[in-house]
């Protein structure tokens, strides 16, 4: 072992591992304590942006702004995460939109955004066609797009929706039949726009789309959701029989008649 | 190997000699390795050294001892309990002279339990301080002219500085 005794030089795997484990500002202040350690804060695989951290709208997205903009395009993301918290003004949405899309150029592996307020950020649709995602993980945003061959998630495994406004229920559709290695599924609270009213999707908005839609696939869900191993739903849009593969199933009754769910416990006892 | 030797003798990078069980020493991969190929009986004269100064390799060896009867047999939960306890008094150390150390020889020793340890109480250091406190707390000199100090500061406005 080398003679050196300050902290600073430290291996660079082992300094990033005690970076790992803190938030992104911390990790950001870390890294500003020396010349030695600055350039790693180009390179960070983890972001983390929680506005609960600033004082102000204005603060964070400056800062977001600022980790984006001298981040090292050459090296991998692993993680996205970005928390909101406040109403955001149509300019910031374009703000932090311009930041998602240039985490998605990243290719990364694990993508989770959360926008406590009211579901006003219609989210960039290339999410969906990102093929690097293994973990999606989206709560209170806006989905606009329609059109099948948006959605091409291959490598997602994980997927949690939970306060989404869909423009057209269809997409859920779309969206779970292109998730061929999906294996944890949790769809709760998902809305569509409905003559001027948000209304949950239900079977019934979309008894009338997708069973025309479904034709032009050549499996059904449940064979397209094979290696399904967890599901929590609430308010499930399609035939329970398509979650049949999961080996954890966690249904919200309210939705459900007795006589379904004692069908379904039934069946996944034997 | 002879099964009957239970403890080894190692030496320090500075040339000390120091003890170490056999159940504690296979807690690093690169000391099981050592195990299985030298010859350690009681008349082997060849003493294994291990890269790392005294004062570190009495902590390290220290920590293997404690840990060594749970890894080779499993423990209770509150084993498990007792044993976070310990761990946590004994990585209250001198964050200057030890720490840094620890780490470099949990890495070098690959042991991956102390490693986790010695990485946890660093970030734990680092947590919701200020660059200045960090500088502080682990004596990092501050190397930035003023102008770059200046720049930093515009660059991250998010970030605090003192």
């Amino acid at each position: 072992m080398a003679s050196h005794t300050n902290i600073t030089d430290l291996p660079d795997p082992v300094f990033e591992e005690i970076l790992s484990l803190l938030s992104l500002k911390e990790a950001v202040a870390t890294c500003l304590s020396s010349k030695q350690w600055s350039h790693i804060r180009m390179s960070l695989p983890s972001l983390d942006f929680d506005e609960s951290n600033f004082s102000s709208i204005h603060c964070f997205l400056q800062y977001v702004d600022t980790v984006m903009r001298l981040r090292d395009d050459s090296e991998t993301l692993k993680k996205f995460h970005l928390i909101l918290r406040s109403i955001c003004s149509r300019k910031n949405l374009k703000k932090i939109n311009t930041q998602i899309n240039a985490a998605l150029d990243s290719k990364p592996e694990h993508v989770e955004i959360y926008d406590h307020n009211a579901c006003n950020n219609k989210i960039p649709s290339c999410i969906f066609k990102c093929n690097t995602i293994t973990v999606l993980k989206l709560t209170g945003v806006q989905v606009m797009t329609t059109t099948p061959s948006f959605v091409d998630l291959p490598s997602l495994k994980v997927l949690h929706l939970s306060n989404v406004i869909f423009s057209n229920p269809k997409f859920v559709y779309n969206l779970l039949y292109s998730c061929p290695s999906l294996q944890d599924l949790l769809l709760k609270y998902c809305f569509t726009p409905h003559r001027g009213r948000i209304l949950p999707i239900n079977r019934e908005s979309l008894r009338k789309s997708v069973p025309a839609y479904a034709s032009q696939y050549p499996f059904s869900l449940e064979e397209r959701l094979k290696n399904l191993v967890s599901a929590d739903v609430y308010n499930y849009p399609f035939t329970l029989q398509s979650l049949s593969n999961a080996r954890t199933l966690r249904i919200d009754t309210v939705c459900l008649s007795k006589f379904i769910l004692l069908l379904f416990i039934f069946r996944f006892c034997n | 190997m002879s099964s009957s030797v239970e403890a080894i003798t190692v030496l320090s990078s500075d040339g000390d000699e120091f003890k170490i069980t056999v159940s504690a020493a296979k807690l690093s991969k690169p000391l099981n390795w050592m195990l299985e190929d030298v010859c350690f009986s009681d008349d082997c004269d060849e003493v294994p050294t291990i890269e790392v100064n005294s004062k570190t390799l009495v902590k390290v060896i220290e920590y293997c001892e404690k840990h060594a009867p749970r890894a080779n047999s499993g423990a209770s939960d509150s084993d498990a309990e007792e044993l976070k306890k310990w761990d946590i008094e004994f990585m209250k150390m001198d964050v200057k002279d030890i720490l840094f150390h620890i780490l470099m020889a949990a890495n070098y020793l690959h042991m991956e339990g102390l490693y986790d340890l010695a990485c946890q109480t660093a970030a734990d250091l680092m947590k919701g301080m200020t660059v200045s406190q960090i500088r502080k707390i682990f004596h990092i000199k501050n190397d930035f002219s003023s102008e770059e100090q200046e720049q930093l500061r515009r660059q991250h406005p998010g970030c605090s500085f003192d």
